[in-house]
This record gives C-alpha cells, structure tokens and sequence, in this order.
C-alpha cells in the first residue's frame, strides 16, 4: 500500500494504492490533518487505485471529513470501487462523503 | 512434584480443553517445525488420564493416553526435558512410544503454564531419530513455548470476555400478550460486533440492535457500549436516546476509526405503533400479513458523526396490524442470504417457520457461511 500527496490550486488529492486498512487508516488522518494546519481545507480521496477498503479505512474517511468540515471545508472522494459505495450506501453516508468519478470533478464540479 | 488437583483445576479454567485448532498456536507449531526440521510437533495440554493436542504436526490425532507419555513426565516435573536418544537413557528406553509406535527417539519439551504457574501442558518436538539439542535450540524452545502460552492465555481472556458479552444479552425475552417473539445472535469469532436488546415497559416493547462495523475485540466493545448506552434512562425517548448516544460516541469515529450503526425503536403493543429511529443501520422490515415488504429506513447517518456532519435525527414510523411482522437484522445476515432474492428468502421461511423455527434457520445458515460474519436478527410478530 502506497499513500501520496498532490496539491493543486484549489484542493489537496491524497491518492491511496492497495489495501486501505487498519495498517493505513492513521496515515490518512494524520496527512489530513497536516494539509488542514497548512490551510488546505479541501481534500478529495483518490481511491480509484485502492484495492480493497474495510471498516477502519472508512472510519479514517469519516474522521478526516470531519477535521475538514471543522476547518470550513470539505473532503470527498473520487472514483471509489463499488464494495464501499454500496456500504456508504448502506449506511446514509452516501449524503455526506460524496463519490466524484474523478479528484478533478470532485471539487471543480461544485 | 506438583499438586494434581490444582494443575487440573487452572487447566479446566482455561477453557480450551476440546477447542477448535487456533491458526494463532497453530503457527508457533509450525514455525517450531521449519525451525528444529523435526518431523512431530505438538501443543499437549495434560488432562486428567489423556493428552489433548491443542495444536500438532505429524502426529495424526488430537488425542493420545496420558500414562507413559513423555508429556507426562515434563508436566509432572515442571522442567524442561531433553531426550536425545531415548533408547540409550534407562528411565525411557523400555517406555511404549520408544519400544512400539511411533518408535521415538528424541523428544525435547518446555513445559506450558497457566496464568497461575500451574504447568498444563507442554509444547514438544519429536523425531524417530535420535539428535543432538543444545542450549541455543533450548533458549529457542523456551521462548516458542512462552508464545504458545501467551496466546493460549489470551484465549481465556476472550473467553471471560465472551462469557460477559453472552450475559448482556436479554436472559429472556419479554412475554408480550398478543406477540410472538423471537431472537439469536450468532458471532463469527468468540466476540460479537452486534449486541440487541428487547424491553417491556409499560405496554411498549423497546427493541434496540447496535451493529459496529468489524469484527473482534474494539468492535465487541463498541457494540457493548452502545447497547449500555441506549438501555440507560429508559424514561427517554428513542430520539433522545440516539441524540445522547451520539454525544458519547462521538470519540470512536476518526481516532479508533469504528463505526456503530443502530437502530433504537418502541412498540406501542396495544396501538402496533412503531416508532422507530435508524442511525445508519437501515436493516429493519416489515412483513405485512399480505406477503409485501416494507423496508422502514429513516436517512439517518451512523452514530457519532460530530457536530461537523450530524443532521437532526427524526423518527420513523408505522403500524404492525395483526399477521404484521417486524424483521431486525445486522448486515451479516445479508451475507448468507440468497443474493438475487433475499427478501424472497425471508419471506419464504417466514411463512413456513415460525419466528422461532425463522431465527434458528438464520443461526444455521451463519454457522455454515464460508466466511462467517456476526449475525443478529430478531423477529416481532403481531398475532392478535
């Protein structure tokens, strides 16, 4: 699993390859919360490389969208497998951690 | 030499006397094997007039006698014992397991003790031929059995914890006049992720299921805590009750990463109002005497979102009319059920079981499952 970080101009796009796990769900929170001190408040998710993702990877989403909303803005993801939309489904937090088909339309698109 | 009724009585207590095979031990076992290059390898524990192999290599059974056995001489002395050749050394070399079957000619063991000291068992290596066993290879020896220990004591620790858990649930569940009903939960592993519970309080059944996410001991706790939560203050509507569990829940998202849905909902047992409030759990159905479902979902986020995303929570609600049937179930039950048709599934077994005979089918199916999740499902049916 490989975690990394680009920033553009509006957003920031952290980009996680493999398995999101429990082995990679603290990484993600503390990436989150750096970018977030350095004033980067928006931040999308690429998962379209992520392999599988379980219940602590998405514990870590929830947990950085929240240090997001804290600051004013707002994370979200992008090009997520089925398996975690249908469980974000599940659960309503569809409504809250929004899929965009890429990190570019996540936060271009509105 | 050591007190026997005391040694059997702390190796009674750890409870792991005819347990399934532990992938956990069964890796020190191998990795003892490639290490020694021995052909037997086993985890004896000494009970009463056998051995129980919690874990073996090469020695074709999970039983053996406990009289002659040289795992009986290592627990009764509770020292280590290396046997280089035993057909050279007096006390052994007329001994059945040298003379006959499996024809052994070296052993060396490192004692297994219970939490207490009490030596248990032993974690040996055996070979038909004799060896040499230094005291390096015995250094190595001692601390594969102190792994070996560990785990086996952590097996008795998720014991007591299941025990805990098992005394959570409802003892019985409440006799309503005019209802049937049923309940089961059945975890995949020692603890469950999902806890329920069904209250009778002044004429309004109180049913409550809290699902965390995962599987194992963070999950059991969270589902514990949860269900502890949403049962204090019974006086509380359902909507307080969440609104309050999501206060207190609020750390267990983000820093442990867990996530708890629920569902919190009452039974007016006279009217068959339900007032019901999902917080992301969205399992929860109601089988009409006429064969439609109804799935009865509020878009309620999961629990403990922070003030950051929460939404205010609102009720849902219907009535069970006589014949009317409410299923509540953890998602786990989705796993083992016909994909194309669950509903179908369950409708189908509803009619042709009672809730009771339903639930227990729901238990058999998670029991057979390939990969077992936790299953919880309850089933409220307004007969009159």
């Amino acid at each position: 699993m490989n975690l990394s970080t680009a920033v553009q101009e509006h957003y920031a796009v952290i980009s996680i390859e493999g398995r999101f796990t429990a082995a990679v769900a603290p990484r993600l929170r503390e990436e989150a919360n750096d970018l977030v001190a350095e004033g980067r408040k928006n931040i999308v998710v690429d998962l379209s490389a992520a392999t599988f993702i379980d219940s602590s990877g998405l514990g870590a989403l929830i947990g950085a969208l929240k240090t997001a909303r804290v600051a004013g803005g707002d994370l979200r993801i992008a090009a997520a497998p089925e398996h975690v939309l249908s469980v974000l489904r599940l659960t309503n937090l569809d409504r809250v951690l929004r899929n965009h088909p890429t990190p570019d339309a996540a936060f271009n698109a509105g | 030499m050591i007190d026997e009724a005391r040694r059997q009585a702390a190796l009674e207590a750890m409870n792991i006397l005819d347990t399934p095979a532990d992938e956990r031990v069964d890796r020190v076992t191998r990795l003892a094997q490639q290490m020694f290059g021995v052909p037997m390898v086993s985890v004896s524990l000494i009970d009463r007039d056998r051995q129980f192999r919690k874990s073996e290599i090469g020695l074709g059974g999970r039983e053996a006698p406990r009289k002659d056995s040289f795992c009986d001489y290592t627990v009764r002395h509770d020292a280590a014992l290396v046997v280089e050749d035993a057909s050279a050394v007096e006390l052994f070399a007329d001994n059945p397991f040298v003379t006959g079957d499996p024809k052994l000619r070296f052993y060396a063991a490192q004692p297994l003790r219970a939490p207490g000291g009490e030596p248990v068992g032993t974690l040996c290596i055996l070979d038909t031929a004799p060896r040499s066993f230094g005291e390096a290879d015995q250094a190595l020896l001692r601390d594969l059995a102190s792994w070996v220990q560990l785990e086996l004591a952590r097996d008795q620790e998720l014991g007591h914890a299941a025990l805990v858990q098992h005394a959570l649930r409802p003892a019985e569940l409440p006799r309503v006049p005019g209802y049937t009903i049923a309940a089961a939960s059945q975890a995949a592993g020692r603890l469950a992720g999902d806890m329920y519970d069904l209250v009778l309080r002044d004429g309004v059944l109180r049913f409550t299921l809290a699902d965390a996410m995962g599987k194992g001991i963070g999950p059991a706790m969270a589902a514990v805590f949860t269900r502890a939560s949403l049962a204090t203050a019974p006086g509380r509507s359902v909507v307080e009750a969440i609104d309050e569990a999501d206060v207190l829940l609020e750390c267990l998202q983000g820093d442990a990463s867990l996530f708890v849905t629920a569902v919190h909902a009452d039974i007016d047992t006279a009217s068959g109002a339900v007032e019901l409030v999902d917080a992301g759990h969205g399992l929860t159905f109601v089988l009409r005497a006429d064969g439609t479902f109804e799935q009865l979902r509020s878009t309620g986020l999961p629990l403990g979102m922070g003030a950051a995303i929460a939404e205010e929570r609102v009720a849902t609600r219907t009535v069970l009319a006589p014949g009317d049937m409410l299923i509540c179930c953890s998602d786990g039950l989705l796993d083992i059920l016909d994909e194309q048709d669950p509903f179908g599934q369950v409708a189908e077994t509803l009619k042709v079981l009672d809730p009771d005979g339903a639930v227990a089918e729901a238990v058999r199916l998670a029991r057979l499952a390939p990969a077992p999740d936790d299953v919880t499902v309850f089933v409220i049916r307004r007969d009159r």
